[in-house]
């Protein structure tokens, strides 16, 4: 990691986009966060109520659950054109709904990107199951013979950046990342770098996933997921009656800038991007070092990145998604790395609300962040009933506190032990 | 056997206007003619073609050789191919 200390290069944060659970622009998305509203809802998989699945994190107002784009239904204010869409996986329609979003808010129109070789697109999905699975079930039905030519840039990870990069005309990078929960994180991260070492002006990060029962099943399979029904014991993050994540689906994109590339066009920053860190926990396929090794290696990194001490942090935007090892071990890290006197951040994770929506996870708490420093208000846990004895001493306000924090930090953690957190400032200040 | 190639080629017609892409170098409302060049006139790329060539295998029951489609330039080229197919389908055995 390059520190923008050292380069004088600054990166900021001036548009935000998002397709949620909890939400499909900022406005939606602030109330919900700010009055702690949920958006999971029950949902059944394959027909089948016996699959240990009760509540996902849905996406409202998009219907996207066939393999054939013609029977997709999204908001009619969004136009896609045919030979976009004919590339898309359902969690692309979900981005780029989100990327149109981010590209207004930021005030930049498709003609500034199209063709704009300092302009980069930073993506993250795990690709789409459902389109993987059923275009090769429709190529083995025709032994090989007959297949939908739109069947790999549609479904395979990357699918993000292939159609997006297309769509918008993306000349500066175009790439994608797959580390599990931490894919736009890291995604986040580099393009952060990318601009720092001078490589782009301007980046278009985005994260999405589709939800469905392709995606989301098989971690039933990993015993990795809540079985409850009630949103509000399903989801509930460093709880000690905490039993598993809920899945969730949608896409968040994230404009960032460098600093003096937006004030030239008189773009109004939103919030600073200090620093990012990233480690392994060297330990496991799946689950977290049980002391959260690498995630505190990461968030050092990150803090010693952003020149920031961490009494200087007011708030965690923890990557907790309610698994009983996980959120323990993100619980003992935190504490290891708050231990110094004055260092009280407050803590949540707002996968209470969301669900865990896995590669977007990282971009989409960013994006939140920058909302709460925006917003005036702090997220809490609002279904945190008994905490862990795991979290003694972390702050871990049920309620919303309305006060907006100056500097956060940003956790998340992926399968093969990937941990990356960023360090956001408010512009305010 | 005419009255079936005629109705064939309404829906090769219609397949064309169903993946013609949006916005230049074509206006949409401009009749689609044998004349016409898939690329270059009418806008269609590659994965374009593709999408309308596995439509019609699908449709017509009829197999399109990826090595004969470079010989499809216009729309008259891809009628008189399916045509053709269409034709050795429905031959009496």
């Amino acid at each position: 990691m390059t520190s923008s200390r050292q380069v004088g290069r600054r990166v900021v944060v001036t548009g935000l986009g998002f397709i949620t659970p909890i939400g499909n622009d900022l406005p939606s998305v602030s109330a919900s966060l700010c009055r702690g509203a949920h958006g999971l809802a029950p949902l059944l998989f394959w027909n089948n109520p016996d699959i240990p699945i009760r509540v996902a994190g849905t996406v409202k107002d998009f219907s996207v659950e066939s393999i054939y784009w013609r029977d997709w239904r999204w908001p009619e204010h969004y136009h896609i054109p045919r030979e976009t869409l004919r590339g898309l996986a359902p969690h692309g329609v979900y981005a780029f709904c989100a990327l149109t979003q981010a590209l207004e808010h930021a005030g930049l129109d498709n003609d500034r990107i199209a063709g704009d070789e300092w302009t980069g697109l930073y993506c993250a999905s795990a690709g789409s199951a459902m389109m993987l699975h059923e275009n090769l079930a429709l190529m083995h039905a025709a032994n090989g013979m007959r297949g939908n030519p739109l069947g790999v840039v549609s479904s395979i990870a990357g699918t993000l950046n292939f159609n997006l990069a297309a769509h918008f005309r993306i000349r500066g990078a175009a790439c994608g990342f797959a580390s599990a929960c931490t894919s736009s994180s890291h995604a986040l991260g580099y393009a952060c770098d990318a601009i720092r070492l001078g490589r782009l002006k301007r980046a278009l990060v985005v994260g999405a996933e589709d939800l469905n029962g392709d995606t989301l099943v098989p971690f039933a399979a990993m015993r990795a997921l809540s079985p409850a029904g009630d949103p509000r014991k399903a989801s509930r993050p460093f709880d000690v009656g905490r039993d598993g994540f809920v899945g969730a689906g949608g896409a968040v994109a994230v404009i960032i800038e460098e600093a003096a590339v937006a004030g030239a066009r008189g773009a109004e920053p939103l919030a600073e991007i200090l620093g990012w860190g990233e480690a392994a926990d060297g330990f496991s396929v799946a689950t977290s070092h049980p002391e959260g090794t690498g995630l505190q290696l990461a968030m050092r990194r990150a803090l010693a990145d952003a020149s920031v001490e961490p009494q200087e942090v007011d708030y965690v935007n923890a990557h907790a998604t309610s698994t009983p090892v996980g959120d323990r071990a993100e619980a003992i890290a935190l504490r290891q790395v708050f231990s110094d006197p004055g260092a009280q951040p407050v803590v949540s994770s707002t996968k209470a609300l969301t669900g865990h929506p896995l590669s977007l996870s990282g971009v989409m708490e960013a994006a939140f962040c920058v909302i709460a420093m925006n917003g005036g208000f702090t997220p809490g846990n609002p279904h945190l009933e008994k905490p862990d004895p795991a979290c003694e001493g972390l702050r871990l306000p049920r309620e919303t506190i309305a006060t907006a924090p100056r500097t956060i930090l940003n956790n998340s953690s992926g399968f093969g032990g990937s941990n990356v957190c960023h360090i956001l400032r408010s512009a305010r200040s | 056997m005419e009255s079936d190639l005629s109705a064939a080629h309404e829906v090769v017609l219609a397949a064309l206007f169903d993946y013609l892409p949006e916005g230049p170098p074509r206006e949409r409302e401009t009749p689609i003619t044998d004349d016409q060049r898939l690329v270059e006139d009418l806008g269609y790329d590659s994965l374009a073609i593709a999408e309308i060539v596995f439509f019609l295998e699908d449709l017509f029951g009829v197999i399109i050789q990826t090595a004969d489609l470079k010989n499809l330039q216009t729309v008259g080229d891809l009628r008189t191919y399916v045509d053709g197919k269409l034709a050795e389908s429905l031959r009496p055995e």
